[in-house]
């Protein structure tokens, strides 16, 4: 069986800062699992500025900051393509690649498999099913990977961090979202973005909770409900930005200890396995990219003491 | 009724409402709520556990609640209609029924039937063996749906005629992320491998 001293599973903003910083302190067998055809993660399909390797500094787009890494990170043992499918029993992986299925063993494993956005299912959005209804995630890339213009006139569901990405992509498209729909008020992201989507000439309705979506083929319209009135929006598409959930599926079997659909740590990084550890937004939150990055650092110091 | 499925998940329901719509499925938000209500009562683990799925189809009802199977000799017809639930565990049983049906008011019927159009639909189940399971690419994460998959699925003679299509032969799409990380490359993945069939 292939053995590692340290197995990082997951290459992207996360993941790669652990491995550089690793091997700048000296590990030299640390073997990287990107399940993607190229590592970046996340920043790979947010075409649009702010992006930081570190705190406020050097702001970029996300495709740059993921190249950035990518040639940081070149000299690695990086294996794309390459999935975790999950522990076996002896704490080994199991291990997908073109060529079949392998078992790796480490001395220290390091999950740093990121987050996603709750989906239509997830919410329990009623109605039909219907072409124009996504996550930002899948909009980003149908957008900036594929070169698509999935709708004209989207609702953009949420108002945290992520919602404004979105309200960014629709720039870029030129589409003009028909407005934000927030079951708070606008508190989840700083104030100042709600202000930039008005700016952009986007109407943000707030305590407005979406209740299902209609039409035929494609979205047609969207029903809501707002201090117990129930209203229709016309739209040709439904952006549902936020809510994350750690990219679990390695150890929500019961493999690691966790609550609140993310992994149980310590201040070190450490889960419920003495062996295994966890950094970036599978911890749960999305952080900003230079944060994880940062925690990824941290995480170095941590285990080369 | 909380059921698990072959693929590993839990299902809850089904639920029945009558409705005058002939073509459009809609799930009933309420409903939801109660399904999901319920399932936790059931198994309350269950309180912190994301829905993957929902899903609405159309039972096709008639005026009365039997299933209505009938010979109509003037029209060279058979009608087998209105089989609103538990159409699957009797399918073996109404196709004796109609065999037997057709030759009272028909005729013979051929003593070997002609051969079906078989369309190869890969495992999906942990089961046995998968094709990731011997490599290739993976596009789908959290289904493990391969690329020759999707390129299996737009060949013979019954290919999927779209991402539904593709989605219901290959469960692309159809699993805890709903599209995050794979919809984008799925359907370009479908689209290169129409083009590349055409
Ligand atoms: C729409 C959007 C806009 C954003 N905008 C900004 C912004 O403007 N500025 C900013 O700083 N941050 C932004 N962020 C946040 C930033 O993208 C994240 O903080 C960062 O990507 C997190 O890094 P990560 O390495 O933890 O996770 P990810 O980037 O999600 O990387 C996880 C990697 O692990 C891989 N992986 C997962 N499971 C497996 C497995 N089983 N086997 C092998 N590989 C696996 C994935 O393919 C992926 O490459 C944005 C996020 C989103 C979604």
């Amino acid at each position: 069986m292939e053995h590692h001293d340290i197995v990082i599973i997951g290459g992207g903003p996360a993941g790669l800062s652990t491995a550089l910083a690793l091997s700048q302190a000296g590990v030299k067998d640390i073997v990287v699992l990107e399940r993607e055809a190229e590592t970046g993660g996340i920043p790979r399909h947010c075409g649009h500025m702010g992006f930081a390797p570190y705190k406020n500094f050097g702001l970029m787009t996300g495709p740059n900051l993921a190249r950035q890494l990518q040639d940081q990170t070149k000299h690695l043992d990086i294996r794309t393509a390459t999935t975790a499918l999950g522990f076996t029993l002896h704490g080994t992986l199991r291990v997908h690649s073109a060529n079949g299925i392998i078992e790796i063993s480490a001395n220290k494993i390091i999950l740093a498999t990121g987050t996603r956005e709750s989906s239509r299912a997830a919410r329990l959005v009623g109605g039909n099913k219907l072409k124009g209804i996504m996550n930002t995630g899948e909009l980003q890339q149908r957008v900036y990977l594929n070169g698509e213009r999935p709708f004209k006139r989207p609702v953009i569901i949420g108002s945290e961090w992520v919602s404004y990405s979105t309200l960014l992509t629709c720039r870029h498209l030129q589409v003009k979202p028909v407005m934000m729909l927030t079951e708070t008020s606008v508190n989840a992201a700083p104030s100042y973005f709600a202000y930039g989507a008005r700016l952009l000439g986007t109407k943000v309705l707030q305590h407005a909770k979406l209740i299902a979506i209609h039409g035929k083929t494609t979205v047609e319209a969207i029903e809501i409900e707002q201090s117990g009135r129930i209203g229709m929006v016309d739209c040709d598409g439904v952006i549902l930005t936020g809510r994350f959930r750690s990219e679990d599926a390695l150890y929500s079997n019961g493999y690691l200890e966790h609550e609140d659909h993310a992994p149980k740590v310590t201040d070190s990084f450490k889960t419920s396995r003495p062996n295994i550890y966890a950094v970036g937004n599978v911890l749960g939150h999305l952080e900003t990219a230079g944060r994880c990055m940062a925690q990824g650092r941290d995480l170095a110091k941590v285990l080369t003491p | 009724m909380l059921f698990p499925t072959i693929f590993g998940n839990l299902a809850i329901g089904p639920t029945a409402e009558e409705t005058d719509e002939r073509e459009n499925a809609s799930n009933d938000t309420a409903s939801l709520d109660k399904l999901k209500a319920t399932a936790i009562d059931m198994l309350p683990a269950l309180k912190t556990v994301d829905v993957t799925a929902i899903y609405a189809g159309l039972r096709p009802a008639t005026e009365q609640s039997d299933y209505i199977i009938k010979a109509h000799d003037d029209d060279n017809w058979i009608t087998v209609a209105g089989i609103r639930s538990t159409g699957l565990t009797s399918s073996l049983g109404i196709a004796q029924h109609v065999a037997k049906l057709y030759a009272k008011h028909f005729g013979k019927l051929p003593k070997k039937p002609p051969a079906a159009l078989w369309t190869p639909v890969a495992n999906l189940a942990e089961h046995a063996i998968r094709p990731y399971m011997k490599g290739g690419e993976i596009i789908c994460h959290c289904e493990w749906v391969t690329r020759s998959e999707i390129e299996t699925a737009i060949q013979g003679p019954l290919p999927a005629g779209d991402l539904g299509g593709l989605k219901r032969r290959t469960r692309a799409t159809m699993g805890r992320c709903q599209g995050f990380y794979c919809a984008a490359h799925v359907s370009a993945a479908f689209e290169k491998a129409k083009h590349g069939a055409s």
